[in-house]
């Protein structure tokens, strides 16, 4: 279990489920409602052992939309959400 | 006789060195180093991970979890070179070595190629800050330093706990289905693991990967491998079996480029939890993926002066681009049995594929068994599931 509480947060923790995109990694967690979303998503990353070199996003998968990075993870995410750590990369053509 | 297991995966072995290895940019043309980039345990990710499929799952004990697998790291000196020689530390890759429950002690040879991740990454810094062009061409060394006490560079569980979920598998006899199958570009000196494709989900993933083709411009269309891990009681060794592809619906392709948007792994992550619910398709997994390159090689230039007296065109844009090594890397990360068939054209025209696979920590061209059908008997699940 992941505790990364901001000691000032007034707003408690939020617990979620984390999983990678081909489903072989899956955690639980728990962070302070206040942290930004690009903070939980680095935490994340480094937790799953993704390789840091690629921009990582956030995706509810129950609205399928990727989380705004910018803002708190407690205000687009509810108790007991499964978020999947969603690479923004693409197949190309060009060598 | 077909049975379902499960052990861990996607965590990686514990890494033991004496040395820390650092990658090396230089321009193509020669001059300074640009750039040293330590390589990370994260970035051995991969090649950690082939070791504990090769060393364990290929040699029939599939229930090793990875985590629980000591690794030890070794530099390949350059010929002529050594440690201690006067051109000291530079390497030509490194090896990798773990005991299994056998008592084997199983060696993996990698390549400088297995870290090239870590030059791009040095590059891209490099870019971003103005000190390289995207056109400059570079090259990059593999330098070997003794690893201090609590070393940065290599740290040896902080890919222990990687949140690895169960891996499913089946057990199943090899020699039945390689008896029936057609072998497809298989070199027999290779050591790749067994790929088995049903010739159903062949031609799905061919007909797919093309579909974009026949628009135009040209767009980018593919979708995602899926089967089962087997494994052999007969042999101890591990296959796989790709049986069906998921289409890459609501996904935003160009001519040189496809996009999996938050629709797209949304419909295959449905479509995964509703067949790993189902007994008959409990062990599927997503093996790997494939996509067409919709153009001709060399934006249609013409073919070589001896190209039709050749019996086989090598300019063709069946290869795996930048773009699609950085997306394999975030998406398959740790699962050393990734597959990739790419569908595109040869210089003249014609319509040609190549299918890859990883090995001693790249992806290189390989092939695979082509079978008419696979059915797994269905898998009873347990109470609590």
């Amino acid at each position: 279990m992941i505790r990364t509480e901001q000691p000032h947060s007034s707003r408690g923790l939020l617990s979620f489920r984390a999983g990678n995109v081909t489903g072989t990694r899956e955690l639980p967690v728990e962070f302070g409602r206040e942290l930004s979303v690009r903070d939980v998503t680095d935490v994340l990353v480094d937790r799953m052992a993704l390789p840091d070199d690629v921009s990582w996003v956030l995706r509810d998968d129950r609205s399928s939309a990727f989380l705004d990075e910018s803002r708190p993870i407690g205000d687009q995410l509810e108790p007991g959400a499964h978020v999947t750590v969603t690479p923004m990369t693409h197949l190309g053509g060009r060598r | 006789m077909t049975m379902a297991r499960t052990t861990s995966e996607a965590g990686a072995p514990r890494l033991r060195s004496s040395h820390a290895l650092a990658v090396l940019l230089r321009r193509l043309d020669g001059g300074p180093v640009l750039a040293v980039e330590s390589v990370t345990e994260r970035d051995l990710f991969d090649a950690l991970a082939e070791l504990w499929f090769e060393a364990n799952l290929r040699k029939g004990h599939p229930d090793v979890a990875p985590e629980t697998v000591e690794a030890e790291l070794t530099p390949l000196y350059l010929d002529g070179w050594s440690e201690s020689g006067p051109s000291r530390n530079f390497c030509a890759g490194f090896a990798l070595s773990t005991r299994n429950p056998g008592d084997e002690t199983i060696r993996r040879v990698f390549g400088r190629s297995a870290v090239e991740s870590v030059a791009r990454r040095a590059a891209r810094k490099l870019i971003a800050t103005g000190a390289l062009e995207n056109d400059d061409e570079t090259f990059y060394e593999l330098r070997v330093e003794p690893a201090s006490e609590g070393s940065e560079r290599l740290r040896p569980s902080a890919l222990a706990q990687a949140g690895g979920a169960p891996l499913s598998y089946a057990v199943l006899p090899l020699a039945p289905l390689l008896e029936r199958a057609e072998a497809v570009n298989v070199d027999p000196a290779d050591d790749h693991f067994k790929v088995f494709y049903t010739r159903a989900a062949r031609e799905r993933a061919e007909r797919l990967s093309r579909k974009g083709g026949s628009v135009s411009p040209p767009v980018e269309t593919g979708g995602l491998l899926i089967g089962s891990l087997c494994s052999c009681p007969d042999t101890g060794d591990m296959f796989a079996v790709v049986v069906d592809v998921l289409e890459a619906t609501h996904a935003e392709g160009t001519t040189y480029s496809l996009t999996y948007s938050g629709e797209t792994w949304a419909r295959i992550q449905a479509v995964m939890r509703a067949r790993g619910a189902n007994p008959a398709t409990k062990s599927h997994r997503i093996l790997g993926q494939c996509h067409g390159h919709s153009f001709l090689p060399l934006d249609g230039a013409a073919p070589c002066e001896d190209c039709l007296a050749r019996e086989v065109c090598s300019r063709t844009t069946c290869f795996l681009s930048e773009a699609d090594l950085v997306w394999l890397r975030a998406v398959f990360h740790g699962q050393p049995w990734q597959l990739s068939h790419i569908f595109g054209f040869d210089a003249q025209g014609r319509e040609v594929d190549a299918f890859f696979g990883q090995g001693h920590g790249r992806l290189g061209p390989r092939g695979y068994h082509l079978i008419s059908d696979f059915e797994l008997p269905p898998i009873p699940t347990t109470p609590d599931e």
